[in-house]
């Protein structure tokens, strides 16, 4: 009853052991439709969320936080696609958008470039040379994005409870060792772990009521109760409060919901 | 059938999962505990040679870069010649990072496991890097070099024995007659190697098929007195089909000696 995260970097066969692992233990699979969600619940045109999703902060996004702004509404759109567990998500990001949730299983698909590179070539019938450019060039925005966003290399394997190299173990091998460890004891899904999934969703939802004008609030939930991390001239705000109280009364598992200034945010804090 | 190599700083979760690996597949062992028996067939202070695996060079230990470089190679040479026999767990002995495209060696690295981290354990991390780019300029944590890579902070260590052993079963892993040549071509590079270490720098050996090239620098006007060094030595090591060796000039030192 786990949650799966896939990260791989293009050509790696990531997204079709995600299938397979997503085929054998009959689990729901998320990519790209993620961002259909986000899109939907915040009104946000997919093509801005994907480029926020995929491209690198530009020096005047870092001071307009619309990075931060875009990957608090997928953020939040992806921990209440899988909430209730049984999923398989091999879009980007996933080892780091559902932080905070233990019983995630985080896997890496890697595979060596030449490799990917001649995948690419016979799939889009390519020449060797763009294929090799747009591979190494897609790389490089992975790795300046997570370091930007999450100051952390996509490719330390600490961030990951297995890496997978495909190039001498084949899909299947692959798909084995996930579906047995999925199916192992810390990754089942159990009350802790569902009431988890609920609080970090509250404290996600929270957060992204407030981050568009509020950017530096902060948030964690624990049994319900949500504690918001701001600053003392934020907390003053009208606007603020006025998006609290309204958080207060439409979202019904929020127990209660608390703001706290001048205290530094806890490190797990949304 | 297979070898296995481990790799891990967390060397008491790595002794306990590959004792484990090699009783359940009733594999025979290779890790520091040979050391002993390689100090003493090299005629080396087991000391230093342990010394050697755990440190960088250094002059205040008084194990200066070519000593050290010969001390690895020793037992870069001794490793390689005991996967030869095939059914093998070895571990502890830098063998991930010499052993490299032998496809019936699977590569496991082991990370985690350690609760929170501490100060001597982000330490030892550092250790090992610097230890892994100096010996053969490569990272221990990247792991471009395994074919897994297991974090045991939340996988159990007796499941990662169930999934490395599984994985060993795997047709993919059976020695064929080209990665055996691959790892024979390997052996007899680090025996070459060795050789001329014994009083030689700067030595790089590849070999394919039984051909084996030298490559070194050295200053132009020891560049004949270096090769035929080089071919006196790596002559008498046996397995050698052919002898080839490359020279570059030493670009530093040449400067150097040029402007006296």
């Amino acid at each position: 009853m786990a949650i799966i995260t896939i990260s791989r970097g293009s050509h790696s066969m990531g997204k079709a052991v995600a299938e397979r692992v997503a085929e054998k233990l009959g689990y729901r699979i998320i990519s790209r439709d993620l961002l259909l969600k986000t899109s939907d619940k915040f009104q946000v045109p997919q093509h801005t969320l994907l480029q926020a999703i995929h491209d690198a902060p530009g020096i005047f996004e870092r001071y307009k936080h619309t990075k931060q702004i875009y990957m608090a509404y997928i953020r939040s759109a992806l921990v209440e696609m899988v909430a209730e567990g049984e999923v398989v998500y091999h879009g980007l990001a996933g080892h780091l958008l559902l932080k905070g949730l233990d019983h995630v299983l985080k896997i890496r698909i890697t595979a060596n470039l030449e490799g990917r590179i001649a995948r690419k070539v016979k799939e889009e019938g390519l020449t060797e040379q763009k294929a090799r450019s747009i591979i190494m060039d897609d790389d490089e925005q992975r790795r300046k994005w997570t370091r930007k966003i999450y100051e952390t290399d996509p490719w330390d394997s600490s961030l990951y409870d297995m890496v997978i190299c495909i190039d001498k173990l084949s899909i299947e091998n692959a798909v084995d060792f996930i579906s047995s460890a999925a199916l192992t004891e810390p990754f089942r899904k159990t009350e802790a772990t569902l009431k988890k999934s609920q609080d970090l969703l509250i404290a996600c939802n929270v957060k992204a009521a407030l981050v568009e004008d509020f950017s530096d609030a902060n948030v964690t939930c624990e049994y319900g109760n949500a504690l918001v991390y701001s600053t003392e001239k934020d907390a003053h705000n009208i606007k603020f409060k006025k998006i609290l109280d309204r958080l207060r009364k439409e979202n019904s598992r929020i127990y209660n919901l608390e703001v706290h200034t001048g205290v530094t945010a806890p490190i797990n804090a949304v | 059938m297979p070898v296995l190599l481990f790799a891990s700083e967390n060397q008491e979760l790595e002794n306990d999962i590959a004792h484990q690996t090699a009783n359940q597949l009733g594999y025979k062992t290779l890790n520091r505990g040979s050391l002993a028996e390689i100090a003493n067939r090299h005629s080396l202070e087991l000391p230093k040679l342990e010394d050697a695996l755990q440190n960088t060079p250094s002059i205040l230990r008084r194990m200066p870069s070519k000593l050290w470089h010969y001390y690895i190679s020793c037992v870069e040479m001794e490793v390689l010649d005991r996967l030869l026999d095939d059914n093998v767990v070895c571990w502890g002995l830098g063998a991930h990072l010499y052993v490299l495209v032998v496809s019936h060696v699977l590569k496991v690295r082991l990370i985690g496991g350690y609760g929170q981290q501490t100060d001597p354990d982000i330490k030892r991390e550092k250790l090992r890097k610097k230890w892994s780019l100096a010996a053969y300029k490569r990272e221990e944590a990247d792991p471009k070099l395994y074919d897994i890579v297991i974090n045991l902070d939340q996988i159990k260590p007796e499941e990662a024995v169930g999934t490395i052993t599984s994985t060993i079963d795997y047709p993919r892993f059976r020695p064929m007659t080209y990665s055996r040549n691959n790892l024979m071509d390997r052996a007899l590079a680090a025996r070459v190697k060795n050789a001329l270490l014994k009083t030689l720098t700067d030595i790089h050996v590849h070999a394919q098929n039984g051909t084996v090239v030298v490559t070194t620098t050295s200053l132009k006007r020891e560049k004949e007195k270096k090769i035929a060094a080089i071919k006196e030595v790596a002559g008498q090591v046996e397995g050698i089909g052919y002898l080839e060796v490359h020279w570059n000039v030493d670009p530093v030192n040449e400067a150097a000696v040029s402007s006296r």
